[in-house]
């Protein structure tokens, strides 16, 4: 087992490597750039955006750039010494022995151009209100999913299987930000105004999430700031699993039905066990397997789909900081949230590999 | 109806005490998208305590869903099982009962064994597992019980250290340690009646071997009836009592296994027994069936044999034969060829297999 | 075997072959050269990707493409040559292709030097970017081909390839000093019978018949006085590797096949018989080199196929066919029938449409199909008849000789004895030669000449039907004949049943292979040899009868009769249990 991590980690490696060098290439190769915000300002000189240019380094050739953002080249090297860090040895060495800083190698992700404040901060921020949404929703969805797709396998053809039949298919035809946006104009709108539109805490009562101040808040009005949490929770929440719940509640019962096909069930019939035990003990664990490979690859997604909702929503996550980042050119923040979801996204491959394993004893590792 | 008179006509040398199984006019149809297939159409047949029946016939022809309609392992709908249909065990109509108690007859008193030993295992739990949950929804022991009747179950069919087999996984087993495991979970209940549905036709020959070896002993030391289903005429040879053989859902000869088996008196058992390859047969053609199974949707009107039988002629084609006492008594056969008319088309149809069954070379010729 | 036989139709005559046959170079070589054709496509590649940019006007294209395309080009040419060398063979050719890979990569370095360097080149940021990225590539692929060419220096010896006439193919062996002519070919092998025995094969008292030979059938001695065997096998393996572990290095071997010599006559059936996983499929499938064999020959009319040039075979490939297992997989449910037989037809050069559906109609014929089933998919047709399209597809291409593999395992009885009349009837006729693979030994025995007995990849006995059925010699083909289900109710009798199961051919045991279930070895009170010393195949007397156990003359009716009378009621299931 430990093994099978190691061998996945250290394969997971190139990979993302091989992530940054194309992300990094692409996003400095396509027109425009941060000096762009000046672009309708007379005032700014030619002379003054390349020195704002040089100081982020971003007149250098890309390899270059990249080089110095992954810390592999000393920024204040020259000629071939660049790849030689403080210290005498190669930059990219551990900090102790290149003496180098800079880089994600030497865990320094760069400040973000826009605001001047560590990139890491920033991420950091805005990841917690990221994962109260995409974890609400991943709950929501799995289990859900399950329970809808069941229970349609189970009374195959009922008015129950009918129905959830075409839920599916609308929940899976409508676009997230169309479906967000009706959800605004139904619960929130002139008429029926009963939940939160966007944000993600009450601004008239409370500080904005996560500053220091909203802490002391939560710390003395514990629930209700939870409450006022899971209020703006609902709407983003239900936006962004319905797709979700929708295409998995088709795939459970497809899945289901197909393990009650099999000759194993046959079998526990035949053995004279009660049709709950058939149902929940033999055909389902075996119709998970598939399930939780499927979830496994679809969480990536729950992230993308994020960034649309949190943009309707204003909820203050990773999306929109990819959304403002990318407005204004802000590539260190952008290399630094593509950075931590390609980790992400490979961490949730690993656990859907060990969940797999852990359920289905075929597998070893 | 023509299946009761084969019922009410057989007599068994066994008092009615000793009948286990008795199954009347069985009829079974699926309903799909083409059309409604007669699967099982009007089987009859007895079984006593402890005796042993052979089920044979070609793919199609109906073997399995006769045993699942038995066990009600069938989904209804799509499967839908005729009014008159009847199958009695031990004073009961299993077609009567309520699912509950159908569901404590199952695996208690009928146990059955599938073809596939690894998929018919679930692959997820030990095979001890599998087996103590049978044990303690019929026998209500508690769990240490259970286990230590999985350990005897498996020591008795032959698995050696069944301490650490059963906790292992299906996978983790050969194909004919499956099937005796399948074989320790049916008996594991002490059943009154074990249905094998092609049990060894996954296996190789030599643990075929083995496996056949270990029923035959396994049922007579445990003293339950048998019902093996296979298309295989030797398995059958080595292991029944009495056999019926069918052809498109229909019961078409019935009898002891060394009546039927050589002096077959139906035109399908013969060119059935015909096809086998032998020695003797070695050197020539050998005769086979002329042409195919008939699609279900499309069955012959009268003798469903009609289209594929060499003695077939004009009565054949206008009514379907019964299923007949035929003139050796103790047996039964549906051909119009037993009728009192065709006593000459018998005798040449008879002749003929016999002189059929020593085509080719004998071996010492050729030197 | 009737004398069918020998008359019947004969061979269908042998399209004039335009090609020449070459010895196929060795593996380094074969990889380096497909390695060479990747780099060269990489560069032209390349190079048309950056003048299409530079049309397009991307920003700094046209500056990369001004400096770099002279080079990709100058680069592709480079190693172009070094590819259209290799085949002389000669020493020089050796030093052109590995200093052009080396070449090239030198020059790849250089421009990652000079664009990391910075200093030398005024390109700017982003062309260099891509420039270094291409760069790197090269030497990616021309290190591992130049090492290839390294590791086969041997094979540079000067020696130019001797390319041999198209009239001589069919009539004559490949003319190649290595391989000399092939009749030679397979006289020079060695006999089937792997070691003379030094021990008389001495006729024990009370025996079924031992010793009684019995002489070959007219027939089959005829057809072996015929030049020589059609096909010869010579300790041929095939080892599949197990992947696994953390860098899924190969952690073991399943030995598939294992050393197996055999003969297989002029329109004789050899069949093979064994358990499942004993190697069955995959001896016939190697023997038509469908999968490349890990050692040992084939020889098939005289040709050595492993040493045929890949294009060179085709002719061969022609008139050695196989029939599949599965008649229900192994038919692609897209194509029509037309296509499915034509298919052949079509690789072998046949590229008139008229001319295919007409041959594909008479292939149909000759299986007993209607000639309007052409338009007809896999689907509508039953299982017997599927596989009566499988026949006709190996027969559209008029063989003569055919690897059946399992052709009626998947069938009724009723239906299986329509297409073993199939095959015999078309033996007969078109004078065939089987290598017949089935499990069941009923079939065998009725549709065999010869048979030789699989136990883990190797041959444990080999005769004819006459021999191996009245008179096994090894105690697993006794075990498996006791164990065949008679249909006949009157020759019941007692069985002698083996223990537990066929161990896995990724462990095979040592000694003998069978000695993990012997009932001969547990009789004889367990000899040490058993366990020790792996048996050869020896023949018994000079009727082609070979066996490979050590206690071959052990065997009698008694010992056989006692072994069935003492075989427990429930024999265990496993023997390595501790
Ligand atoms: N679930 C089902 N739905 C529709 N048709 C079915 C179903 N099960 C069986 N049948 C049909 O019923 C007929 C009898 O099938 P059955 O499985 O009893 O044959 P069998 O004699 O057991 O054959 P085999 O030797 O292949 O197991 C076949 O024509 C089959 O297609
Ligand atoms: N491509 C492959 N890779 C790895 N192992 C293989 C491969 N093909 C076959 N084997 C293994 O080689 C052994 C021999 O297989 P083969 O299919 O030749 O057996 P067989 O005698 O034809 O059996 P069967 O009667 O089941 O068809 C088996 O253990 C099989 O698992
Ligand atoms: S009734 Fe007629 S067609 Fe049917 S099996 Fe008998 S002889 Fe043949
Ligand atoms: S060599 Fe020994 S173990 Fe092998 S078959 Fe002969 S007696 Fe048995
Ligand atoms: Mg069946
Ligand atoms: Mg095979």
């Amino acid at each position: 087992m430990m093994k099978f991590v190691t061998r996945r980690v250290l394969q997971a490696i190139p990979v993302l490597l091989g992530v940054t060098v194309v992300v990094y290439a692409i996003l400095l190769a396509a027109p425009g750039g941060p000096e762009a915000k000046f672009a309708q300002n007379p005032r700014i000189t030619q002379a003054q955006k390349d020195s704002f240019r040089k100081a982020w380094g971003l007149d250098q050739p890309i390899p270059i750039q990249y080089g110095r953002w992954m810390g592999i080249l000393n920024p204040s090297g020259e000629g071939l010494g660049v790849l030689i860090g403080p210290a005498g040895l190669p930059n990219f060495l551990p900090t102790p022995l290149s003496g180098a800083t800079n880089g994600v190698l030497h865990g320094d992700f760069g400040y973000s151009i826009d605001s001047g404040e560590p990139v890491s901060n920033r991420i950091i921020r805005a990841a917690l209100p990221t994962f109260i949404l995409a974890g609400t929703a991943l709950v929501l969805w799995i289990v859900v999913a399950i329970v809808l797709g069941v229970y349609a396998a189970i009374h195959r053809y009922s008015l129950f299987d009918q129905g959830a039949t075409v839920f599916a298919y609308v929940g899976y035809a409508m676009p997230t930000f169309w479906l967000g946006i009706m959800l605004i104009f139904a619960f929130s709108g002139p008429g029926l105004n009963i939940l939160p539109a966007g944000g993600m805490t009450e601004t008239r009562i409370s500080p904005p999430f996560g500053s220091p101040e909203y802490w002391v808040y939560f710390g003395s009005n514990t629930p209700q700031a939870l409450g006022d949490i899971a209020k703006h929770l609902v709407l983003p929440v239900i936006t962004l699993v319905v797709v979700n719940i929708a295409g998995d509640s088709r795939f459970v019962r497809a899945s289901m039905l197909e393990s009650l096909g099999q000759d194993y069930v046959r079998t526990a019939r035949a053995k004279g066990l009660p049709a709950r035990t058939v149902n929940f003990k033999h055909a389902l664990r075996n119709a998970l397997l598939p399930v939780v490979t499927n979830i496994g690859l679809e969480i990536p997604f729950l992230f993308t789909g994020a960034i649309v909702t949190e943009t309707i929503f204003s909820w203050p996550g990773i999306g929109k900081l990819t959304i403002d980042a990318t407005r204004d050119f802000d590539y260190p923040i952008l290399m630094g949230v593509l950075l931590v979801t390609s980790v992400m996204v490979v961490l949730a491959n690993l656990l859907a590999d060990i969940l797999y394993g852990v359920i289905d004893p075929r597998i070893k590792y | 109806m023509t299946a009761a008179a084969a019922t009410t006509g057989a007599s068994t040398p066994h008092s009615d005490g000793d009948r286990l199984l008795d199954v009347r006019n069985m009829q079974t149809r699926f309903h799909v998208m083409d059309g409604v297939v007669p699967a099982v159409d009007g089987v009859s047949f007895t079984l006593d305590r402890g005796r042993t029946l052979g089920i044979v016939g070609e793919s199609g022809s109906g073997k399995s869903v006769t045993a699942l309609t038995i066990m009600r392992l069938l989904d209804i709908p799509p499967a839908e099982i005729g009014a008159g249909s009847e199958a009695w065990f031990d004073g009961r109509d299993l077609l009567a009962l309520s699912e509950s108690e159908m569901r404590k007859v199952r695996g208690k008193d009928i146990a059955m064994i599938f073809q596939e030993p690894l998929t018919s295992l679930n692959p997820v739990f030990t095979v001890g597992a599998q087996i103590a949950e049978q044990v303690q929804t019929h026998l209500h022991v508690r769990a240490r019980e259970a286990w230590s009747r999985v350990v005897e179950m498996l020591r008795l069919v032959g698995i050696p250290s069944p301490e650490r087999r059963a906790k292992q996984y299906p996978h983790e087993l050969s194909g004919g340690m499956r099937q005796r495991v399948m074989i320790a979970m049916a008996l594991s209940c002490e059943p009154k009646l074990l249905i094998a549905d092609e049990p060894t036709t996954a296996l190789d020959v030599t643990v075929q071997a083995q496996i056949l070896e270990l029923l035959k002993t396994i049922q007579q030391r445990t003293g339950s009836a048998l019902i093996m289903i296979t298309h295989d005429l030797g398995v059958i040879a080595e292991t029944v009592d009495d056999v019926i053989v069918m052809y498109a859902g229909q019961v078409v000869e019935q009898g002891s296994v060394a009546d039927v088996l050589l002096e077959p008196r139906m035109p399908y058992t013969m060119g059935l027994i015909e096809s086998i390859p032998t020695v003797e047969k070695r050197g020539g053609r050998l005769s086979a069936i002329s042409g195919v199974v008939p699609s279900p949707f499309h069955l012959p009107p009268a003798c469903r044999f009609e289209p594929r039988c060499p003695y077939a002629w004009d009565t054949c084609r206008d009514r379907m034969p019964d299923l007949s006492v035929t003139r050796d008594a103790e047996r039964h056969a549906r051909c119009h060829l037993h009728v009192a008319g065709a006593a000459s088309r018998l005798e040449a149809a008879v002749s003929q297999h016999r002189q059929n069954m020593r085509v080719g070379r004998q071996l010492t010729d050729s030197v | 075997m009737t004398s069918g036989a020998t008359t019947g139709v004969p061979v269908p005559a042998e399209p004039a072959v335009r090609r020449r046959l070459r010895r196929r170079p060795p593996e380094p070589v074969r990889r380096a050269l497909g390695q060479y054709v990747a780099l060269v496509g990489y560069y032209l590649l390349i190079a048309v990707v950056l003048l299409l940019v530079t049309v397009l006007g991307v920003k700094g294209a046209a500056d990369a493409s001004a400096r770099l395309v002279p080079f990709l080009l100058a680069a592709a040419g480079v190693v172009f040559v070094g590819r259209r060398v290799i085949p002389t063979r000669q020493r020089w050719a050796l030093a052109v292709a590995v200093g052009s890979s080396l070449a090239v990569q030198l020059a790849c370095y250089y421009i990652l030097v000079q664009v990391v360097g910075g200093g030398a080149t005024e390109l700017d940021g982003n062309s260099a970017f891509f420039s270094v990225v291409l760069a790197a590539v090269g030497p990616i692929l021309a290190l591992p081909a130049m090492l290839n060419l390294l590791r086969a220096r041997r094979w540079f010896n000067g020696e130019r390839e001797r390319q041999i006439r198209a009239d001589e193919i069919g009539a004559r062996p490949i003319a190649d000093p290595l391989m000399g002519p092939a009749r030679a070919a397979t006289a020079a092998l060695p006999a089937p019978t792997a070691a003379p025995t030094d021990r008389p094969v001495a006729a024990p008292s009370g025996t079924i018949e031992i010793g009684a030979i019995v002489p070959l059938p007219a027939s089959a001695a005829r057809d072996r006085s015929a030049a020589g065997p059609l096909l010869a096998v010579r300790d041929l393996r095939k080892h599949f590797p197990i992947h696994g572990g953390v860098l899924r290095r190969q952690i073991g071997t399943v030995y598939a096949v294992d050393g197996v010599t055999f003969d297989v006559m002029r329109g004789e059936t050899f069949s093979l018989v064994g358990e499942s996983g004993c190697g069955k499929t995959t001896l016939g499938r190697t023997v038509l080199q469908l999968t490349p064999p890990t050692s040992g020959r084939v020889v098939f009319d005289g040709y050595e196929l492993e040493d045929v040039e890949p294009n060179d075979m085709r002719p061969l490939r022609r008139r050695m066919q196989i029939i599949f297992q599965d008649p229900f997989g192994s038919l692609n449910p897209r194509m029509p029938i037309s296509d499915i037989i034509g298919e052949g037809l079509l690789s072998q050069g046949l590229t008139d449409r008229q001319a295919r559906d007409k041959k594909v109609e008479d292939s149909l014929e000759i299986v007993g199909l209607r000639r309007e089933y052409t338009r007809r998919y896999p689907h509508e047709f039953s299982g017997g008849q599927r596989q009566r399209i499988g026949v006709a597809r190996a027969l559209a291409l008029s063989p003569d000789f055919i690897v059946a593999d399992e052709p009626v395992s998947a069938l009724d009885v009723s239906i299986q004895s329509q297409v073993l009349n199939l095959l015999y009837d078309l033996k007969r006729d078109l004078n065939l030669t089987y290598l017949f693979i089935s499990h069941n030994l009923s079939v065998i025995q009725y549709f065999s000449d010869r048979v030789g007995v699989m136990y883990l990849g190797k041959l444990v006995e080999i005769g004819t039907v006459e021999q191996l059925y009245r008179n096994p010699r090894h105690p697993y083909t006794v075990a498996l004949l006791s164990a065949i289900p008679e249909a006949d109710p009157r020759r019941r009798r007692k069985r002698l049943i083996l223990k537990g199961d066929l161990p896995s051919p990724a462990a095979p045991p040592a000694g003998c292979r069978f000695h993990t279930r012997c009932w001969l070895r547990e009789r004889l009170g367990n000899p040490e040899n058993c366990v020790t010393q792996e048996p050869e195949v020896r023949s018994l007397g000079d009727t082609g009868h070979q066996v490979a156990c050590h206690w071959t003359e052990e065997i009698s009716q008694t010992t056989v009769s006692e072994a069935a009378a003492e075989s427990p009621a429930i024999v265990a299931a496993a023997v390595e249990d501790e």
